[in-house]
């Protein structure tokens, strides 16, 4: 990664729930977390965000809460990338709604 | 309510209008495999990616002897295994292929033979819903809703507190406006169409080339409203399990009207099975009146057929436990 240039973010939802998401960053030297973007299912699919550039140690997290029919199947995947290439392989998120219908998924990615 | 549900309430609706000997359970099956082996799983696993599939398919055979292990269950969608397929919501609520397909759930379970410790029933099912207008996720306006519920649930921090709560709090928010929307909204007889069958074959010793086929079943399920305050239900099931008694076609059907206090019902089972003196059908109509919360009194008259096959009027007063949010309840909060 490098740390002069922007990074951006991609969002694509693959099954059939409601999710509401939303995205942060941290640089090594902060304590508190910084939403750059907050989307759901209806936001352009995949929809992209861009992130101002990090120094090497940041992190950055994603958080989905997910709603649907019960026992149904989800598939979320997040991408980073800088200048148009991936930086690590995609966050996949998977799994099923519970019997009520809500999961929730999330993951961390330090470009 | 979906259709499973829809058909659990009516199934369960008739087992205790009708004597244990005609106990028909007509209900489409959420898992027919697990129907089909009469098996109730204390664990399915629900793989979600072709990945998670393979190792539990890998799980369900010993790598020592590669024997079948007993006690597999398993629920899945196909379509989450094809990493190219996409249903995003959007396209769930707009394609009726896409919603067919999301709705399409295979099963499969090992259970223990009965009749030999040593063998493994194994049966794989499919359930199809092709219609489900009770289906709140395929309602844009249920959806908005709750869209717009679940972005106010979002943590600013995403620390592991601040996250169990908004878990929480989308969790409340989805029963709510679930209930809501199947309740207050008057969908809970809403139409719909769902189909399963199932296979199965014995292994014996549990080795896999050694499958024996068991036969198969199969089970359809239909309901529209009927203005509303009511709603009529009609089920099909087909049993070609390898020589049981229930072997055949059976079928039952009902149509209720009403208010929240009181239904007027009529109900009709059949079939042509081999364990039977009698295709005749069997009805039975008469008047419900709900006796407290989810406890109806049915009183009526009907015809049962008798072991010589003919049939004979009855009079039928019942109790009947109201097993999940059925159509007393909607109609209760319209």
């Amino acid at each position: 990664m490098d740390p002069t240039r922007p990074l951006a973010v991609t969002v694509r939802i693959d099954s059939p729930q409601v999710v509401a998401y939303r995205l942060w960053f941290r640089r090594p030297d902060e304590s508190d977390w910084t939403a750059f973007a907050t989307g759901d299912d209806q936001s352009p699919n995949p929809s992209t965000y861009a992130v101002v550039p990090l120094p090497r140690g940041s992190v950055l997290r994603f958080f989905a809460l997910i709603s649907g029919n019960p026992q149904t199947a989800y598939r979320i995947e997040v991408v980073v990338a800088q200048g148009g290439a991936p930086v690590k392989p995609p966050l996949l998120l998977t799994g099923t709604t519970d019997g009520d219908g809500t999961a929730s998924a999330g993951g961390e990615v330090e470009p | 309510m979906t259709p499973v549900r829809r058909a659990a309430w009516f199934a369960g609706a008739l087992l205790l209008a009708a004597p244990a000997a005609a106990q028909k359970p007509y209900a489409v099956p959420e898992s027919p495999a697990f129907t089909f082996l009469n098996a109730t799983p204390a664990q399915v696993s629900r793989p979600a990616t072709a990945r998670a599939l393979a190792a539990n398919v890998l799980n369900g055979v010993s790598p020592l002897t590669g024997q079948l292990q007993q006690g597999v269950a398993m629920d899945m969608a196909p379509w989450s295994f094809i990493p190219s397929v996409s249903i995003p919501l959007s396209e769930y609520q707009r394609s009726r292929a896409k919603y067919v397909l999301a709705n399409t759930q295979l099963s499969l379970a090992t259970v223990r033979a009965a009749a030999d410790t040593a063998a493994t029933d194994l049966a794989v099912g499919v359930r199809i819903t092709l219609v489900d207008h009770s289906d709140p996720m395929a309602d844009t306006g249920f959806t908005n809703e709750l869209r717009r519920r679940l972005r106010t649930c979002l943590p600013d921090q995403p620390t592991d507190a601040a996250m169990a709560q908004a878990e929480a709090c989308s969790r409340e928010q989805t029963q709510a406006l679930r209930r809501q929307w199947l309740g207050d909204r008057g969908h809970w007889n809403d139409a719909s169409l769902a189909a399963a069958s199932a296979g199965g074959w014995r292994f014996d010793r549990s080795v896999l080339g050694a499958a024996q086929w068991q036969g198969w079943a199969a089970w359809a399920t239909g309901a529209v409203p009927l203005g509303r305050g009511g709603q009529a239900i009609g089920q099909v099931r087909y049993n070609a399990h390898a020589g049981e008694q229930d072997d055949g076609l059976a079928y039952g059907g009902r149509a209720l009207y009403g208010s929240a206090v009181m239904n007027a019902y009529v109900e009709v089972a059949g079939g042509n099975r081999t364990g039977e003196t009698s295709a005749r059908a069997e009805w039975t109509g008469g008047l419900e009146f709900r006796a407290a919360d989810n406890l109806w009194i049915s009183t009526g008259f009907g015809s049962r057929a008798t072991a010589a096959g003919e049939s004979r009027g009855v009079l039928v007063a019942d109790l009947r436990w109201q097993l999940a949010d059925g159509p007393h309840l909607g109609m209760g909060q319209r």
